[in-house]
Parts: structure tokens; C-alpha cells; sequence
């Protein structure tokens, strides 16, 4: 060995540190006795690590994946808990994974390559980018019959959007729409409550203008709208309004766009002048609007209804009722979590009926479910008593027949590439970044430019 | 995976026999070379040149086969698109702003550290634990750390009486926030770089100029640094190929936002090719990005050619 | 190529030991000596500042999950609990993803070695034709960055129905050219001559080189083995790709996109955080010097 090549590793060899290595040697030897261990002791399935056969769904085994990581997971996690006590013969895997593009990248993926879930959750503005490839499912309306499911038993609205090109591709669990939060007190003070206690509907731009003017000069923030680090606030924000004026936004599956300048336009310039006017604080992201509105520093919050929880919890006096009707009608931004069977490697049809007696149990459930603050799509429950005494989640209930869902374009939905883009550049006006037009052109590019990709499906 | 073992015996086939240095025949030193090059090809050169196949077709991550040929289209579209180039250049900002810090400092800790008779240990503790710590932990560490409101950070800048910027919200400076994650993170590993060629300069040599008077300053100047050329160089071209591959960190702390503002390359690639399916496209950006890549990398091979010779 | 300076072989020979650090005499004048101390409490305080974010992260996941949302945020735990640790491992397959994480180590780092060093050997020894092509291929392959290849690979793991399996973990990092050029290398500064003697009693290949080589590559395949295994246990990308279903992740892909609970979950995620880092860490504190000479020593990878 000539002395000139060593290497400090060699160095290290030859000099009195075997304590060191004999500790790494140690180390590495005990992780490798662990291993073989766990492999032998049947804890862990490994032989099916290497094989492939097993994508850990045995046969009494259920694979359940959903995305619901806020404050509603808690109730889906009680409703899962009801499932596994009635029925103890199923071993329900249930895993949350991050919200938005990674979960559906990740469905995707697992679906493609043959080790999906059993069944998970997909929110129904995603049925055009998940329905042409074939990547669901279908499921015969006589099969949900069987397991206790008829498409009467659905808000309409939300079991049709889930219906693609003939087929009944998901379940409907709930329709989520974006609502006016409101802190009583401080609406009281500005004198604004009527004789009920309660925030009188608004209607139309000039009525809002007035509405948050008024609460400014009681030296509250009028209406917090969160849209840093996530577009998804800005962009229902901006879909509900342009809605409510009836604007549509893309065609044929997305490949064409026809989105309405003018309207848009007037759309962003009245968030414009709310932002101008510093009637909206919006240079908060998620969190940091949640916290104001529970602090009782925002008299207004405008968010999905899933927040709910929160404000409860933080015995904040508050309400909450249907978005205000500021240019039309009142429809709203809304989306549905919906549960899926993804296509399976094989079909399966003892493990189909499981998830179906899963979903079924999971439906019946869902007062739980409107606790954290969706409206259930199951009409059993949504007719009851009991749910239209849940105050103040029961308020805007009708707005789900009334749900503005995401345009129809395989790029769009939760999470989308579309809400990002569009979301970014609304955002932007928000903050008085951009002006109305030129807000107006950023989206009016990206989506032309969505447009025109290759539809990969 | 026939192709590459079938390629083997077609080079030796012609040999002249030549007196070995083993006897014991050529075809078993082949042998030996065998499993690692059936690795090598199956999943080095193979996908190199599937990425050059696929992107001069339409591949979609959903449909089999290659799809339709699109020639050159992808790479038109690519030239054209805003959205690769603002990765590409995030992907250099990033490099251009964390290279400096993450060699300078790491130069200073390990000057400074290397004086110090006792307790080397905690310095390697407190600068390299960091650098074997996954990205995800790191992630969370960070994302924690950058909490508005309850996060450490942000309570230090109230303790100042300081309004706290939005350090992931603001698409200006989010980047930034992210080059100080990775210097916390990395800068371990340039550190015992340097310290390990600080160790090999010889003692005579220090010794030698204190007899001549020369000041620690000097020493430090005039010596030190100029006997660290080597290592500097291996450290600054390690760093700018590590930081122009970048992903882990920006995915995982600000999934490539605010408003796409710290997207880098590789994410790029991966949105493309994994979210929007479009695997040809991918595949066209994958090979810009390795070009530059190659470019960085022959630049240091003539940078080292060029101090093997002095 | 060396990474080491020329001078440096004179002086190998020159001195009786190794150098440790400049003379540590006496300072020069008092500005050397202010110098010096100020130099040191400079480096002090960063190492200190450089700990807190860990520090934080231990303190944190100790604290009741109420405790974690105070404005401002404060050091300290009144009634510390480990109870955020205990739910980790309850809510996710944290347990399952250390087996998933040591299985693809593990082999990862055997076949790497194995097949690393014997390429190696075999450049080195080896007369056939085409050696230098070979070579030279190989060495270009250090070039390749394989996240530029991430398409690709998925694509021909997807062909062979290998996707979600460890195969897919564990083959695609296995062709290591930096490590089969540190093997050459250190190789190539082996006298040929025992092995000659050994040729010369009728050993083989195979026999020669576990009989006489690996014994002595052994601070080689410590440097190679030590980086393969810190780098492959850490590696996020490629496993976030390969492992499709929660069950085959890995730790770092498993911390990075399973969401270990609803709600207020701060203290959890950094309990998390912790066990996540844990194994390593464990390995780091026991084998410190190893794994850094090791990583210096392949400072090229």
C-alpha cells in the first residue's frame, strides 16, 4: 500500500478509533437484525414489498384514502370510527394525504399503476380530468340500489355533476360552498343586525359597499379574504361573483375559452375597489385569516364553511349564512367531496361491496359530517330536524342547489392548475398588485394557454 | 436489456491476446465489470436515451407506447414557454444567491474551527447533524420555524419590535427564505470538505512563516486560502451542480409558491410530467436542464484539468 | 483524478505525523490575540445559533398542542408529554415506513458496494478490450444528474409492472460511477504483486478478490458504503415517484406527504419530525467520525 494514496478514511483506519467503527458496525448491524426480525414476525407484510401482489388490501382489508387534513378530518376520523365499531370483521386503512395537487397526482399515479385505494375521496370538480381515462369505477345505479343508495337520495344538483358520459362515477358525501362569516358583535355595534340578531341578506355591490363602509367606521376590519401561499379563496371568490352574473368561463371540455371580458372585468374591478378602499384585508394566507376572524379583529370572512369548528371552539359569537347576492343572483363557488371507487387491477366484486357498505355507513353518518360544516348530500339526513336545528351550519343550506361548480375542463377543479393560475393573478388584484385589466388579461393568458395544452387524457 | 450484454463480447471479439497482468483470462475481468454495467445501462443510459426518444413524441404518462411524433414541436413550445423559463430561472437565482453564503461561511467555520484545540466535536455536531437530516424533517422544521405568527422566527422579529415579512408568502422573498433553509441545512458538508483540506496542509509550513514574523492574519491570507484553491474548487462546483438540481426543499416547504414564484426546474419537470401528464414535454425540458448541467460539469473538469497540471 | 494537492505527497513523506492545525503558539501581538478570540466567540455563537432550529423542534414536540400556538412564541414547557410521539405512530405507518426505509437501504448500499468494487477491480486488473472506453463511459455517467432522468425511469419501471415494489426503490440507485471510480482508484494504488502470487497458486478471480483484496479495501468500501447509505436513506425524490401507496413509502416520503393529524397539530408534526430523523441520527451519533471521513473521502459524489 503506497503511503501517498491514502485516504482519510484510511487515516481514520489505521489510527485508534475502532471504537467509532465498531459503534457505526453496531448501528448498521442492529437495523439489520430489526429488519429481519420484523420480516419474520409477520408484523409487517415484506414477501408483498417484492412481489407486488399485495397492495395491502387483503380481504378484510378496506384501503381508504381522502384528503380532509382541516379541521373537518376530525369528523370524518368519528364517522370512520362508527364504521370499524359496526363492523368489526374490516380492517379499514384509512390515510390522509395532502391537500390539492399532490393528492391527486398521487391517486393517479397509484391508479395507473395498479395499486389504488379501495376507495377514496375526490372532489367532484375533478370528474373531468379523472372520468375520460377510465381511471373510476362505474357503478350501476342497480348496484348502489343494493347496497341502500338511490339517486333520489341525493341533492340533485351534486349527484348529477357526478355523472359523466353516462356513467355514475362517484357518490356524492357533501356540497361545500364559500359563505359570509359574520361576528354578531361587532355587526351589532355597527348596527347592522336586524331585529333577529341576524345579518340581513345583502344584495347587490352598492348594498356590500355600504355594508362594509359601515364597518369600517367602527374601526374593525370589514372582511377579511385570504389568498397568500393559496389561489383557492381568491379564485371562488372571483368564480362566485362572476357566476352570480352568469358568466361561463370555458368550453368543450376546456379547449375553448369563452370567458366574458366584460364581465370579468367589472368582477375584478369591485374586489379592486374593496381592496383599494381597504374594506378587504386579504395579505393573509389560510391561517392568518382564520386567526383574524377568531380574534375578533375581522367583522366579515369570506371562506369555504369547513372553518366552522374553529369559531366554535373559540366561543366566538358568530354566523354564518349564504355568499351575498352582489351581481344577480346568488348562486356561490362550491364544490363536493364524493366518494370513488378507483379502477382496479382486477375486479373484485366482494371488496366493491365492502366499500359500498362502507360509503353507505358513511353517508348515514353524516350529521357528524355537518357538524364540521358541509351540507350533506345524503337528503335522508338533510331533511331531518335535527340537522336544520345545527345552527349556524344549517343557514345556508339551500345554497346547494344552487352550487356554481368549477367549469368543466380537464384542467380544473380542487387544487387545479387552473385555480392556481387564475387564483394567482386574482390574488394579485387583491392586493392591489394588479389592476382589474390587467388582472383580466393574466387569466384570460393562462387560461389560453391551459387550453391549448395537449389533453394528456 | 439484451441490448447493452449483447454489446460486451462485440468489443472483445476482435482482441489480440496480450500478455496479462493476471493470467487467468480477460473474459473474467469482464465478469467482474458485468453487474455494475447492467446497471449502469438499465437505469443511467437507458432512460438518457428514452428522455431523448420520448421527447420528440407526444408521450402521455396515461397512454401506452410513445404517442404521436412531434419532431421538434416540444422544444419549440418549451422555448416559448414562460412558465420553464421562470423555473430555469429561479433555479439559477437560487444558485447564484446560495453558492456564496454556503462556500464562504463554510470556508470561515472551518478556518475558525480548525484553531480550536478542544471540542471539535460540537462544531461537527452543531454544522453537520443538519446535513444528514432528511428534507422532510427539514421541511418541517422550517415550515414550523416560518410560522407566521407562532413561529420562532416570527416571535424573535416581535422581540425587536419588528414587523415579521411574509417569509413563504411573499413571492419576493420566499425564495430567499428557502436559500437560508438550504444554507442551515447543506453548509455541514462543505464544511468537512474544507476541514479536511485544512488538515492536510502541513504544520512546517505555518511554522515556518511565524519564525518569519508573519501575523495569523497573513497566515490565514497568504497561506491558508491559497492552499485551499483545490478544495475551493471542488466545494464551488459541488454547490452550483447540487443547487441547479434543487427539488426536496422548495416542493415540500412552499410546494414551488407563492404564485409559482420559487418553482425550480426539477419541479417544473416533475409538474409537467407527473400532474399534467405530458411526459414528452418533460422529457424535452429534462434534457435542457441536463445540458446545462453537462455544461457546469465540463467547466470544472477543465478547472481541475487545468490544477492537476500546476 | 485526486483531489489532493501535489504538495501534499512531499510532505507525506516530510512529516512524522499528521498535521493538526496551525502552531497554536502564543499570539503574536495583542491584535493577533484580540483577533483570535473574537474569530472563535464569532464561530461560537453561529454553531449555538445553528442548534436552535433543532432545539426548537425537540421543544416543541414536547409540548401540549395548546402550548404550541402562543403569540409569541416561547421556549419552554410547563407540563411537558411524549403523548405527541405515541400519536404519530398511531396515526401513520411510521413503523412500517422505518422497515420499507432499512430494507431499500440496506440492500441499496450492499449492491452498490458489491457491484461498485468488483467494476472497480475489474478496471483496474482487468486487460480486456475496450477497457479505457469502458471506463471513460462510465465515468461520464458521474455527469448525469438522475433527476433529469425521473420521467424515463418511471415510465420503464411502469412497463415492468415494478412500480410500488421495492425493486423499484432499490434498483434505480444501485449504478453509482463515483463509486466505482473510488474503487478503481484504490485499486489502482494496491501492489499487484499478492495478487500475482496468488495467480501463481492457481486462485481465480472471484478467489483473489474476496481473499485478498476486500480485506484491505475495507476503509474504501467504509467511505463508499457510509455515503451510499446516508444519501439513500435520505433520498425523497425518486422513492416519492416509485412508491405509490402508503405502505411502500419511505421515511422521508412518508413524513413529507401523509398528514399525521387534523386540527392543531404542531407539537405532533415536530414529534414527527423527530422520529423521522431519528435512525439517523442514532447511526450519526454512534459512528460520527466514520460517516464524516466517509463523506469527505467520496467528497466528489
Amino acid at each position: 500500500m503506497s503511503a501517498h494514496r491514502q485516504t482519510p478514511a484510511q487515516a481514520t483506519a489505521t489510527q485508534p478509533h475502532r471504537l467509532n467503527r465498531r459503534g457505526f458496525l453496531a448501528a448498521a448491524g442492529t437495523l439489520a437484525v430489526a429488519t429481519v426480525a420484523a420480516g419474520c414476525s409477520n408484523t409487517y407484510d415484506v414477501a408483498s414489498g417484492f412481489t407486488g401482489t399485495d397492495s395491502g388490501s387483503g380481504m378484510s382489508t378496506l384501503v381508504y384514502w381522502n384528503l380532509l387534513s382541516g379541521g373537518d378530518g376530525s369528523h370524518m376520523q368519528a364517522m370512520e370510527a362508527y364504521y370499524t365499531r359496526t363492523h368489526p370483521g374490516v380492517n379499514l386503512q384509512s390515510t390522509i394525504l395532502s391537500w390539492g395537487d399532490p393528492y391527486y397526482t398521487k391517486l393517479a399515479m397509484a391508479t395507473r399503476a395498479g395499486s389504488p385505494p379501495d376507495v377514496a375521496i375526490m372532489h367532484v370538480s375533478r370528474i373531468n380530468e379523472f372520468g375520460p381515462p377510465g381511471l373510476l369505477t362505474p357503478l350501476s345505479l342497480d348496484l348502489l340500489a343494493e347496497h341502500g343508495m338511490q339517486p333520489k337520495d341525493f341533492t340533485p344538483r351534486a349527484f348529477a355533476k357526478a355523472h359523466f358520459r353516462g356513467h355514475q362515477l362517484a357518490i356524492p358525501l357533501d356540497t361545500h360552498p364559500l359563505v359570509q362569516y359574520y361576528n354578531t358583535a361587532l355587526c351589532k355595534k355597527a348596527g347592522l343586525l336586524d331585529s333577529s340578531g341576524q345579518l340581513p341578506p345583502i344584495n347587490g355591490p352598492a348594498a356590500l359597499l355600504a355594508v362594509l363602509r359601515k364597518l369600517k367606521k367602527t374601526g374593525v376590519t370589514p372582511v377579511v379574504c385570504d389568498q397568500v401561499n393559496d389561489q383557492s379563496t381568491a379564485w371562488r371568490l372571483f368564480y362566485t361573483l362572476y357566476s352570480q352574473g352568469g358568466g361561463k368561463l370555458v368550453a368543450g371540455n376546456g379547449t375553448k375559452v369563452i370567458l366574458d371580458e366584460a364581465l370579468a372585468t367589472r368582477v375584478l374591478s369591485f374586489i379592486s375597489q374593496m381592496a383599494a378602499e381597504g374594506l378587504m384585508v386579504s395579505n393573509v394566507d389560510n391561517n392568518g385569516g382564520t386567526a383574524l376572524f377568531l380574534a375578533g379583529d375581522a367583522a366579515l370572512f369570506w371562506e369555504g364553511e369547513w372553518e366552522v369548528a374553529v369559531f366554535q371552539a373559540g366561543k366566538l359569537p358568530f354566523s354564518m349564512q349564504p355568499y351575498p347576492a352582489v351581481f344577480g343572483t346568488d348562486v356561490a363557488w362550491a364544490d363536493s367531496h364524493t366518494f370513488v371507487i378507483p379502477r382496479q387491477p382486477s375486479a373484485d366484486p366482494e371488496k366493491l361491496s365492502m366499500a359500498l357498505t362502507m360509503i353507505r355507513t358513511l353517508l348515514g353518518q353524516s350529521l357528524i359530517w355537518a357538524e364540521g360544516g358541509h351540507i350533506p348530500a345524503w337528503l335522508p339526513v338533510r331533511a331531518t330536524a335535527a340537522y336544520k336545528r345545527l345552527k349556524p351550519q344549517s343557514n345556508y343550506e339551500s345554497v346547494a342547489d344552487r352550487a356554481a361548480y368549477d367549469p368543466p375542463a380537464w384542467y380544473s377543479g380542487a387544487g387545479s392548475d387552473m385555480e392556481n393560475y387564475a387564483g394567482a393573478a386574482i390574488g394579485t388584484v387583491m392586493t392591489g398588485g394588479l389592476s382589474p385589466q390587467a388582472g383580466y388579461r393574466e387569466m384570460r393568458q393562462a387560461f389560453e394557454t391551459l387550453s391549448k395544452e395537449t389533453v394528456p387524457v | 436489456m439484451t441490448t447493452r450484454a449483447m454489446r460486451l463480447p462485440a468489443t472483445t471479439a476482435g482482441r489480440t491476446t496480450r500478455r496479462a497482468r493476471l493470467s487467468g483470462g480477460d473474459l473474467s475481468g469482464l465478469g467482474f465489470l458485468a453487474p455494475f454495467l447492467i446497471f449502469y445501462a438499465l437505469f443511467l443510459i437507458l432512460p438518457l436515451v428514452l428522455d431523448v426518444v420520448m421527447s420528440l413524441f407526444n408521450t402521455s404518462l396515461v397512454l401506452p407506447g410513445f404517442g404521436s411524433f412531434a419532431g421538434l414541436a416540444n422544444y419549440r413550445e418549451l422555448f416559448g414557454d414562460s412558465r420553464f423559463w421562470q423555473a430555469m430561472w429561479h433555479t439559477i437565482l437560487f444558485t447564484l444567491v446560495s453558492t456564496p453564503p454556503l462556500v464562504l461561511l463554510s470556508l470561515f467555520f472551518a478556518i475558525a474551527v480548525n484553531r480550536i484545540s478542544r471540542g471539535q466535536w460540537f462544531f461537527r455536531l452543531a454544522f453537520f447533524l443538519p446535513y444528514i437530516l432528511p428534507s422532510a424533517v427539514i421541511a418541517l422544521i422550517w415550515t414550523w420555524l416560518y410560522e407566521p405568527g407562532y413561529g420562532l422566527i416570527d416571535g424573535f422579529f416581535h422581540l425587536l419590535g419588528l414587523g415579521p415579512p411574509g417569509w413563504l408568502s411573499s413571492p419576493s422573498l420566499a425564495l430567499y427564505s428557502i436559500v437560508i433553509v438550504t444554507v442551515w441545512w447543506t453548509i455541514g458538508f462543505n464544511f468537512i470538505l474544507y476541514l479536511a483540506g485544512l488538515q492536510e496542509i502541513p504544520r512546517e509550513v505555518y511554522e515556518a512563516s511565524s519564525i518569519d514574523g508573519a501575523s495569523r492574519w497573513r497566515q490565514t491570507w497568504r497561506l491558508t486560502l491559497p492552499m485551499l484553491g483545490r478544495t475551493t474548487t471542488l466545494v464551488v462546483v459541488l454547490q452550483v451542480i447540487a443547487s441547479l438540481k434543487i427539488f426536496d426543499q422548495i416542493y415540500l416547504i412552499t410546494a414551488g409558491g407563492p404564485n409559482y414564484a420559487t418553482r425550480s426546474a426539477i419541479e417544473f419537470i416533475y409538474d409537467t410530467g407527473f400532474t399534467s401528464q405530458r411526459v414528452g414535454y418533460a422529457s424535452a425540458a429534462s434534457l435542457v436542464l441536463f445540458v446545462v448541467i453537462l455544461v457546469v460539469s465540463f467547466v470544472w473538469l477543465a478547472l481541475v484539468q487545468r490544477q492537476e497540471r500546476v | 483524478m485526486t483531489i489532493r494537492a501535489p504538495l501534499r505527497r512531499e510532505n507525506r513523506a516530510a512529516r512524522t505525523r499528521p498535521a493538526a492545525r496551525p502552531a497554536t503558539g502564543p499570539a503574536r501581538n495583542w491584535r493577533d490575540g484580540l483577533f483570535r478570540r473574537a474569530v472563535t466567540g464569532v464561530v461560537i455563537a453561529l454553531a449555538l445559533v445553528w442548534l436552535i432550529p433543532v432545539a426548537w423542534t425537540l421543544d416543541t414536540s414536547i409540548k401540549p398542542e395548546n402550548a404550541t400556538i402562543l403569540i409569541p412564541a416561547t421556549w419552554g414547557v410547563p407540563h411537558p408529554t411524549f403523548a405527541a410521539y405515541g400519536a404519530d405512530f398511531s396515526a401513520t405507518d411510521l413503523g412500517r415506513w422505518y422497515l420499507n426505509s432499512a430494507i431499500v437501504t440496506i440492500f441499496v448500499t450492499a449492491l452498490t458496494v458489491i457491484t461498485a468494487s468488483m467494476a472497480g477491480y475489474a478496471l483496474s486488473r482487468g486487460t480486456f478490450r475496450g477497457k479505457r472506453l469502458l471506463f471513460a463511459l462510465i465515468l461520464a455517467g458521474i455527469m448525469i444528474p438522475p433527476q433529469a432522468l425521473i420521467i424515463p425511469l418511471f415510465r420503464e419501471l411502469q412497463s415492468a409492472h415494478l412500480i410500488n415494489t421495492y425493486w423499484a426503490l432499490i434498483l434505480p440507485q444501485v449504478p453509482a460511477p463515483i463509486a466505482v471510480f473510488i474503487f478503481k482508484k484504490f485499486f489502482d494504488g494496491i501492489p499487484i504483486e499478492m495478487e500475482q502470487a496468488a495467480k501463481v497458486d492457481g486462485a481465480g478471480w472471484l478467489t483473489t478478490y474476496a481473499r485478498i483484496i476486500l480485506p484491505l479495501a475495507r476503509p474504501a468500501i467504509a467511505a463508499v458504503a457510509i455515503f451510499t447509505f446516508v444519501w439513500t436513506w435520505n433520498n425523497f425524490l425518486w422513492p416519492f415517484l416509485a412508491a405509490t401507496s402508503p405502505t411502500m413509502f419511505t421515511i422521508p416520503v412518508g413524513i413529507g406527504t401523509v398528514v399525521s393529524g387534523v386540527g392543531i397539530v404542531n407539537a405532533l408534526q415536530m414529534a414527527s419530525a423527530v422520529l423521522g430523523a431519528l435512525p439517523l441520527v442514532l447511526v450519526f451519533l454512534l459512528g460520527q467520525r466514520q460517516i464524516v471521513e466517509g463523506v469527505a473521502g467520496t467528497g466528489l459524489k
